[in-house]
């Protein structure tokens, strides 16, 4: 029966892979791409760095922390789809329908889950280390010792991806937990860089703080011997077949008990109420509950909101382009280029994402007795008000923690106000240009070209983020205010001139968007 | 062949069915009838051991109905509310896959896809993947799914939502010589002219509990209406749900 589920799996995934658009064939291409010639050699140089450089007493800890970090991010990355498969999908509701005993079904999901959210990295990588520690050590069965390791690692972390999701549907509705773990999820690409640039500078530093883990890898990871190296691939069968064991009748029983599948959303009680209000207003609410009701809405801007925080800590960290390159006053020209770039993106993207949101419920909206003028005017206030307020915010608590001048901070502030004002309608203009509707990733709202070219945009503003800073830069160290308030007269024309923008993006309210409807 | 007994679940302190009894005998064509949110999708589901009970049992076919009684759910079949086909499969992959979990024999198969596809118009149309089917075709190609492995017992949820009206008949004709044949038909419906049309007794759930059952006879002699339609008795019966 296991065999049965699989096979109809795999044509699943075979056929979804073959509905691909063109574009999203070339974007998994360029993606593929990028794995293979960037990261795998990144990864395996770092590696090697390590495993050939570090002296035995950091190899246990080195180990520990590589093996923890990996099991958290793959966790967390397989929670959606745990939560996708086992929650949101009728597929377990149907499957049981049809002579298949729940632990048939569990343990073909497990499968299906294991090869293609765990193994599929875990296996590499324990290669990796198996083959680098078996070229350091000259013992080729390290590779052995090393791949068992790493597919044990890889049962543990769908162990904690399991727990995690049936703990939070113990307190939340599923519907809710696909929302927070999504959210979770897309952490996990954080943690990925926090490892990888936290890990590797201060990587000696962690090390001397974690337990002595040598017990355990001593003899099964390196300096291998006999009895330590078949022990230890003895104990990690054992402990991933009582892992999967007792996960499948955890499971079993989830299903039996009706607990896996289940919608059990809880709903509010509220008094129904219609205080009368202006359409301005009704149509902000509306945005404003649309996007607090749902953790995927706030998941989806959250990397842009932070990304001039990230931009900051970057420049502050960098000696390069810190002080030492110039003057103090090389912090002011940063805090205002950020100031530009960061609002440049969020507003773009933001506007973009909140406009094209109305295609989902666009002829809802165009029976209502609401003029487009209204609809637009409280799309650009709804933006306005999610951005320009947190930007600034974000600034005042800046310019408290790091040494910047209180011109500085004035400056960032007309920025950060002047560039919301010009860039959001062109965010909107964009997200109405052929917006999609997806019912199973409703969050997916762009087409394809515009999502390149906000991409672009992003990736252009990052990068030039420095070169703006030393633009705003005099000659001897001094910030220059001329070509600063050159820039700021651009923009207030700009956001004058945007009010054409916020004409034409009322001209598609009044003739209709162009949505691209999916699934 | 369908025994259900003091049949209750509980959602929170909430009950959705409560003390539920009643019985469907071989070669019945039984209409479990009620207004939005009276129950009946959660008694469906205790009947095909989705669902626990939170009190009270089911037994199906002589056997108490759990979940993981393989060979009991071999002699029955689903038709749920909503035509979900599993994963991204093409119709033909879809059926495929259901005569394997029934364990079809390549003849048997090839035989009642042919008879069923005709039945339901669906010639020509097995290959192409199930997300680009309508409403209708879906819920055509659950119902073959559904029927052609000829169950002892079939649980019909809604089954003619979205089909076409020669398609309709063409059910309803099938569901008939099929009940004659000696196998049973579990029916729950909005529809209550189909359920005139074709349940051999009725069972009308209100709240959780049930209301009245019997043949439409039966029901109409209840309310003291010889002549009224299922659908006056049926809102005499739910208080005008």
């Amino acid at each position: 029966m296991i065999r049965s589920i699989l096979r109809v799996e795999k044509r699943s995934m075979i056929n979804y892979f073959r509905a691909l658009s063109d574009s999203k064939k070339v974007i998994y291409g360029l993606v593929s791409a990028v794995i293979a010639l960037f990261i795998v050699p990144s990864v395996i140089s770092v590696l090697s760095l390590f495993i050939f450089n570090a002296p035995d007493k950091h190899l246990s800890g080195f180990i520990l922390l590589a093996s923890a970090a990996a099991v958290l991010i793959l966790a967390l990355l397989a929670v959606n789809s745990i939560i996708k498969e086992m929650f949101m999908d009728r597929n377990i509701q149907l499957y049981l329908t049809f002579p298949i005993s729940p632990s048939s079904l569990f343990m073909a999901k497990f499968l299906k889950q294991w090869l293609t959210n765990t193994v599929s990295i875990m296996a590499p990588l324990g290669l990796a280390f198996g083959v680098l520690f078996a070229l350091k050590e000259g013992q080729w069965f390290l590779t052995v010792t090393h791949l068992v390791y790493f597919l044990l690692l890889s049962i543990l972390s769908m162990a904690v991806a399991y727990g995690l999701v049936f703990l939070v549907t113990k307190i939340l509705p599923a519907n809710k937990v696909s929302e927070v773990l999504t959210f979770l999820g897309g952490i996990s690409f954080v943690l990925v860089y926090a490892v990888l640039i936290v890990g590797s500078s201060s990587i000696e530093d962690i090390l001397v703080m974690l337990p002595d883990a040598a017990f355990i890898y001593d003899g099964f990871l390196y300096n291998l011997n006999f009895a330590g190296g078949l022990t230890g691939i003895a104990v990690s069968i054992v402990t991933g077949t009582v892992l999967v064991m007792g996960l499948r009748s955890f499971v079993v029983h989830a299903f039996k008990s009706g607990w896996v599948g289940e919608h059990g959303a809880k709903r509010e009680k509220k008094n129904a109420s219609s205080a009368a209000s202006t359409p301005l207003k009704i149509l902000m609410l509306k945005d404003f509950k649309l996007t607090l009701r749902d953790f995927k809405e706030w998941a989806v801007l959250l990397p842009q909101y932070l990304l001039p925080g990230v931009m900051i800590f970057f420049m502050y960290t960098n000696s390069a382009a810190g002080p030492e390159s110039g003057s103090v006053n090389m912090y002011d020209a940063q805090m205002i280029a950020v100031s530009i770039s960061g609002t440049i993106i969020i507003s773009l993207y933001a506007g973009a994402y909140n406009t094209a949101r109305d295609a989902g419920h666009f002829e809802f909206l165009k029976t209502l007795p609401i003029k487009s003028a209204d609809i637009v005017k409280a799309k650009y206030l709804y933006n306005i008000l999610t951005i320009t307020p947190v930007y600034l915010a974000a600034g005042l608590i800046v310019w408290l923690v790091l040494p910047i001048s209180m011109t500085a901070l004035l400056y960032s502030m007309v920025f950060i106000i002047l560039v919301s004002l010009a860039m959001v309608p062109a965010g909107m203009l964009a997200g109405s240009t052929q917006p999609v509707v997806s019912t199973k990733n409703p969050t997916k709202r762009l087409d394809t070209a515009t999502n390149i070219i906000l991409s672009f945009v992003m990736v252009v503003f990052l990068l030039t983020a420095g070169l703006i800073s030393l633009l705003f830069m005099g000659g001897g160290g001094e910030i220059n205010f001329f070509i600063i308030n050159i820039v700021l007269a651009v923009l207030a024309a700009a956001a004058g001139a945007s009010v054409l923008f916020l004409k034409n993006v009322e001209k598609r309210y009044d003739k209709g968007f162009n949505i691209t409807y999916k699934d | 062949m369908i025994k259900a007994d003091g049949l209750t679940k509980h959602f929170g302190s909430k009950p959705a069915v409560d003390k539920l009894d009643f019985e469907v005998g071989k070669g019945e064509l039984f209409a479990f009838l009620g207004p939005n949110g009276s129950g009946k999708s959660t008694t469906i589901r205790m009947l095909m051991g989705l669902l626990e009970p939170t009190d009270g049992s089911v037994e199906i076919l002589g056997e108490e109905m759990r979940l993981d009684k393989t060979e009991l759910k071999r002699r029955i079949s689903f038709v749920p509310d909503t035509p979900d086909i599993i994963g991204k499969l093409s119709g033909r992959e879809y059926l495929n896959f259901v005569a394997s979990v029934y364990g079809m024999g390549q003849e048997e198969y090839k035989q009642e896809l042919e008879f069923f596809l005709e039945l339901f118009d669906l010639e020509g149309k097995l290959d192409t993947l199930v997300k680009n089917y309508s409403h209708g075709m879906r819920q055509k190609l659950v119902i073959i799914g559904a029927l052609m492995h000829h169950p002892d017992i079939i649980f019909l949820d809604e089954p003619t939502v979205g089909l076409d009206p020669k398609s309709n008949r063409n059910l309803k004709n099938y569901l008939r010589g099929y009940v004659a044949d000696g196998h049973t038909v579990f029916l729950t419906t909005h529809t209550l002219s189909l359920a005139e049309e074709i349940a051999d007794r009725i069972l009308i759930i209100y709240n959780g509990v049930a209301k009245e059952s019997g043949t439409l006879g039966e029901l109409r002699a209840l309310v003291g209406k010889p002549d009224a339609s299922l659908e006056d008795v049926f809102l005499e019966l739910t208080e005008g749900d």
